[in-house]
């Protein structure tokens, strides 16, 4: 997974442009043992930084396994993997913190995190 | 320019329900034997668009969906600014059988998706001989909650936007990007609380564990189809709740997810076509 690449697509993402206008929060995702802290203002991706963190500051986090954000972010998806709920439901992925920032801010945030999906996907 | 009259008709029709007045819209096109469909939480008759213009379909079936009171472009009764909204399963059965009163429907065959698969459960416990069959599309006779409905309708959330990317990861990728958003678009447009209000029945009262194996096949045959990349009424699910009624049927179908008329009306009306040759057949 190239994170730096990761900003320029989200950030050149009509879709997140148009339908993620006005979101701004602050994300720490995750991804088995490692961190990034994701924070966006306006419907853009601002700053991406890579942990390891002492007691990050975040609005709401996503924390899941290696495998299951593997998993997420393939290019095509197998079947009921291709949406954050889908490990929710099946306790692969946990949300914690401001669940309100989260629900405001989901139509951005699964937009955003669509841009994970590219052909090599790794941690 | 070049312009097209579709088939669908729209009109709205008034009955008491529950000692209340109800202004109902429904739409419909075809001819034949009566397709009643009923549209998933949170969205309207706009679902089934791509039934209603199909002629394989249309040519043998008349195909008639009525927006929920609350939904589409029924009204919500007198009154409705001073309560809560919440569908229950005692309320969404006597609404169909109402609805079928009201325009004079005779044993339809009936298929609803989502909360209308999970009401067809009901309907087939406890009325199947109104209907000649049942089509349950992502149809289970519960869903465990594995999220918190109340910020659909909140004042510090647009409860529209939250609602449509509470059920956009529902679909398959790969469905048609023009038909995925038309159906996101029927969730923004739904009325404050309207979604979470339905969500009730879904996640709470429209449990029907323990009751679906007294389901008689015999009286109307029942017809599971759910979409493989559904994960809130998964193909597990389905299969669950339909071993455990005997004779009837489970298709899972394959590139589609939880909203199959809508997100790929192709792609979904392909497989059920051989589901309404076998009741035409029957019929």
């Amino acid at each position: 997974m190239d994170w730096k690449d990761f900003a320029e697509r989200v950030n050149a993402d009509p879709l997140v442009a148009r339908q993620g206008a006005g979101s701004s929060f602050r994300l720490l995702l995750r991804w088995g043992e490692k961190d990034h802290l994701l924070e966006v203002r306006d419907g853009r991706l601002a700053e991406h930084r890579p942990g390891p963190f002492v007691m990050p500051q975040c609005d709401f986090a996503l924390a899941g396994s290696d495998d299951a954000w593997t998993r997420f972010a393939q290019l095509q998806p197998a079947p009921r993997d291709q949406d954050l709920f889908a490990f929710f439901r099946r306790g692969e992925i946990a949300l914690t913190g401001d669940t309100r920032k989260f629900y405001a801010h989901q139509m951005c945030l699964k937009l955003m995190l669509a841009n994970l999906r590219t052909a090599e996907v790794r941690s | 320019m070049s312009a097209a009259l579709e088939p669908v008709t729209g009109r709205y029709v008034r009955f008491d329900f529950e000692g209340r007045a109800q202004r109902v819209y429904f739409e419909e096109a075809g001819q034949g034997i009566p397709l009643l469909c009923l549209h998933t939480a949170g969205s309207d008759t706009r679902q089934f668009r791509g039934l209603m213009n199909d002629a394989r379909v249309t040519q043998r079936f008349r195909v008639i969906a009525f927006d929920l009171p609350w939904h589409g472009k029924s009204s919500p009764p007198a009154g409705w600014q001073t309560e809560q909204y919440r569908l229950t399963s005692v309320t969404y059965t006597g609404l169909i059988l109402a609805f079928m009163q009201a325009i004079g429907l005779e044993r339809p065959v009936v298929m609803g998706c989502s909360i209308g698969g999970r009401i067809c459960l009901n309907l087939a416990l406890a009325h199947a001989a109104r209907f000649r069959a049942i089509v349950g599309l992502q149809s289970a006779a519960n869903t465990p909650r594995y999220y918190d409905p109340a910020w659909l309708s909140h004042p510090e959330v647009n409860g529209q936007v939250a609602s449509a990317a509470t059920v956009m990861g529902l679909m398959c990728p790969e469905s048609p990007q023009a038909e995925r958003w038309e159906t996101l678009w029927h969730y923004m447009q739904g009325g404050p609380g309207v979604f979470r209000g339905d969500l009730y029945f879904y996640q709470i009262d429209g449990d029907y564990r323990g009751r679906v194996k007294d389901i008689d096949t015999k009286v109307a045959p029942y017809y599971f189809l759910t979409g493989e990349y559904d994960y809130s009424c998964s193909p597990e699910d389905t299969q669950e709740t339909a071993a455990g009624i005997a004779g009837a049927k489970v298709r899972i179908m394959k590139k589609l997810g939880h909203f199959p008329m809508s997100e790929n009306p192709q792609a979904f009306i392909a497989e059920l076509l051989p589901v309404l040759d076998e009741i035409a057949a029957a019929s």
